[in-house]
């Protein structure tokens, strides 16, 4: 399966001190809290054209979004580069979600009517409604260990591909089965280590990599 | 492919992909469920998926950035594949051996079995060792 873009984000328990300093000011000389909550301040969003990236620093999170990943080690090098730059600056507030988002494509050599044909009788029931659509698609969520997956998947044709795809891809098939991988983890207000983040993004591509490989083999079973 | 936005808890119950490694127990849909249009990459989870839009942002372009990566601190030169980048390494993109290499790892291979036959080498098996424990001797057995 081919890799087409992963995105790394870390979100925040608490806003981060870059986009809070009224409230600092106010509380570093009144010792007091500000009485009304001040909306932070607007986020920050970087797109490296040439390496198809974007870093969002916002007030809630800080986040990595890749469009060209040659391989697993290129996709773990930038997030960890990104994220000790960022935190060289500014101290990460402590974690209340990490995940890590990925799609996959798999090249069809059907048609798109016969690739919707193929995933209806695969992974559904011949109910009426199914019998009579015209596309498809199936969502899952799934558990490991402490994590969890949200998986989407169905067929797609070129331009609905394109449209899901942030940054334009040099060569997209005409037909594709197509995967969505939401892997996360929920955290109470855990500590940003490195070997954490470097941890969750191999394992969070190892266990995407892995589903898809799995929905294909299913899909081209018997085909 | 269509996208999920909805689910609710009173409607039909549908098990699919039983017994399989995909099987998430219950997926529950009604026909509000499921539109037919372009992949919205929304989540059937309640909490917000992993995304990266943020409608409050500054926005920034540049070209390119050094930002350095392992790619960068290691450069692979293999004479006989020039080609080999270490992307391709860590990808596992190995080169295809060449003829001399072949030829020299059949060369290499004949030399060790010569070199296993002069020297009678055998494999040392439990029971060979437990006969040379018993006989308090080194050797073929």
């Amino acid at each position: 399966m081919d890799l087409l873009q992963v995105i790394v984000e870390l979100r925040h328990s608490k806003p981060l001190k870059l986009f809070t300093p009224y409230e600092d000011l106010y509380q570093l000389l009144t010792g007091k809290e500000l009485p009304e909550r001040q909306t932070p301040l607007p986020g920050f969003e970087l797109t490296i054209s040439e390496k198809r990236m974007r870093i969002v620093v916002d007030p809630w999170r800080t986040a990595i979004f890749l469009g060209d990943v040659p391989n697993k080690g290129y996709c773990v090098d930038n997030v960890m580069t990104v994220f000790k730059k960022i935190s060289d600056l500014v101290t990460l507030p402590r974690l209340s979600r990490l995940g890590e988002r990925s799609f996959w494509i798999e090249e069809s050599e059907l048609n798109f009517d016969e690739l919707v044909a193929s995933f209806k009788k695969k992974i559904f029931h011949p109910i009426n409604i199914v019998q009579e659509a015209i596309d498809v698609g199936a969502s899952f969520v799934l558990a490991f260990n402490e994590y969890k997956a949200n998986i989407s998947f169905g067929p797609m044709e070129s331009p609905q591909l394109e449209s899901a795809l942030a940054f334009k891809a040099p060569k997209l098939p005409k037909v594709a089965t197509f995967v969505d991988v939401d892997f996360y983890i929920k955290k109470e207000q855990e500590e940003l280590a490195e070997r954490m983040l470097r941890d969750f993004v191999n394992s969070g591509l190892d266990y995407a990599s892995e589903q898809s490989n799995k929905i294909i083999s299913l899909l081209k079973e018997g085909q | 492919m269509i996208s999920p936005l909805l689910i609710t808890s009173t409607e039909d119950v549908i098990k699919i992909l039983k017994d399989s490694s995909l099987s998430s127990e219950y997926i529950k849909f009604t026909p509000r469920t499921w539109i037919p249009s372009s992949y919205c990459l929304q989540s059937i989870e309640p909490s917000s998926p992993t995304d990266f839009h943020e409608e409050q942002s500054v926005l920034f372009e540049i070209k390119n950035v050094d930002l350095p990566t392992a790619a960068q601190r290691w450069k692979i030169s293999l004479p006989e594949h020039p080609e080999i980048t270490f992307e391709d390494l860590r990808a596992g993109k190995w080169p295809k051996p060449t003829e001399e290499e072949l030829k020299a790892r059949e060369e290499a291979l004949k030399l060790a079995q010569r070199v296993q036959e002069i020297l009678d080498i055998r494999p040392l098996t439990t029971t060979i060792l437990i006969r040379q424990l018993r006989e308090g001797k080194e050797g073929s057995g």
